[in-house]
């Protein structure tokens, strides 16, 4: 594996800069009943200003959606060689079975803690760009090891899923599975949309950020 | 002393405003109801595919294929060169051709529609139901 996958530490401060407000500010949002009232940047729009900081461009294009189309951010990453192969999680039903189409979503079939920690090269933090559902939400993962100890943190607008701090903290890859478990899974209804029109598939997608200079 | 009265006015009328701006956000997290949407809705026309016009002659989408997500969706954000950082809004009764609207492609995620000019997309995300506006 190539030294270049892992970002110096002091990057969680940048990072930090994009997201401090915007969480406090979408919460805001939401009390306020008229829709075309939001403050703050969606979850994809969240992601991508936090990969512009990274790469400190201003200006970079990026895509409408996480995953999924030719025009995807992963896509426009993985192009220009800053971003992995997509590696996607399915989840499994209460019967364990391969969960399918809109059926319901128990629990991840293999670990996305378990694979980040696969990964990590030993120093510095890995970014992470996580999918769930397809793009349904956008969220950034870093993992990195303070004092020795395995800390994931998920970062994503709010307040759905971190209310006031945009972020969520774990100590172990169980307890990483287990949000995002729990989130999928809180899902089920949307899933199946109004009469089963649309489905959303259960499942993580997960790419790695890797350092560089975009083209 | 009467200013004072009628600051201590203004400001319990404006939390009164408020209480209800919140009862209204509360009952419409919980899919309860959608005074704001239903009271909207009673001055509106359809005026094409997923479009309606309110008394006034502003323009809308009307969202309606997302459950307790239904809303009418006067302006947007319009990224004049993909999404590269910077938008502006904009309404869609100054942007929509209405003669050449029409839906073109449909997923989970989203439903895009064009006009001459412009491509709309209709998102339903964790973020709820809104819509961006591309350059075609």
């Amino acid at each position: 594996m190539s030294p270049k996958q892992e970002w110096p530490v002091a990057v969680v401060q940048e990072i930090e800069g994009v997201t401090s407000y915007n969480a406090p500010l979408r919460t805001i949002s939401t009390l306020i009943p008229i829709d075309s009232v939001k403050f703050g940047k969606d979850c994809i729009e969240l992601h991508n200003a936090i990969i512009r900081k990274l790469y400190k461009m201003e200006r970079m294009r990026l895509g409408d959606r996480i995953v999924g189309t030719k025009s995807s951010t992963h896509q426009i990453l993985q192009n220009q060689g800053l971003a992995s192969e997509l590696k996607e999680f399915s989840f499994l039903t209460k019967e364990d079975q391969i969960s399918v189409g809109n059926a319901n979503a128990y629990k991840l079939n293999e670990s996305v803690g378990a694979y980040i920690k696969k990964n990590y090269q030993g120093s510095g933090i890995s970014i992470f760009g996580v999918s769930a559902m397809d793009g349904y939400h956008s969220m950034l993962l870093t993992y990195q090891l303070k004092d020795g100890k395995p800390e994931f943190t998920l970062i994503d607008q709010g307040p759905a899923t971190s209310f006031l701090t945009g972020k969520s903290v774990f100590f172990t890859e169980a307890s990483l599975d287990s949000n995002l478990s729990e989130y999928v899974r809180g899902l089920q209804n949307k899933r199946t949309g109004k009469g089963g029109k649309y489905e959303y598939p259960a499942n993580i997608g997960l790419y790695k950020i890797y350092p560089g200079t975009p083209k | 002393m009467s200013r004072f009265k009628s600051g201590k006015c203004f400001f319990s009328y404006a939390m009164g405003v408020v209480c209800w701006l919140m009862l209204f956000a509360a009952l419409k997290w919980h899919c309860t109801a959608d005074i704001l949407k239903t009271i909207d809705s009673l001055w509106l026309k359809k005026a094409g595919d997923g479009l309606v016009i309110n008394l006034l002659g502003n323009l809308a989408f009307h969202a309606d294929d997302y459950d307790c997500e239904e809303q009418f969706i006067y302006s947007a954000h319009y990224y004049p060169n993909g999404m590269d950082g910077e938008y502006k809004i904009s309404n869609l009764t100054d942007t929509i051709d209405m003669v050449s609207w029409k839906k073109v492609d449909s997923d989970a995620i989203s439903t895009t529609y064009v006009d001459k000019s412009f491509k709309y997309i209709v998102y339903s995300t964790s973020d709820g139901v809104y819509m961006r506006i591309f350059q075609k």
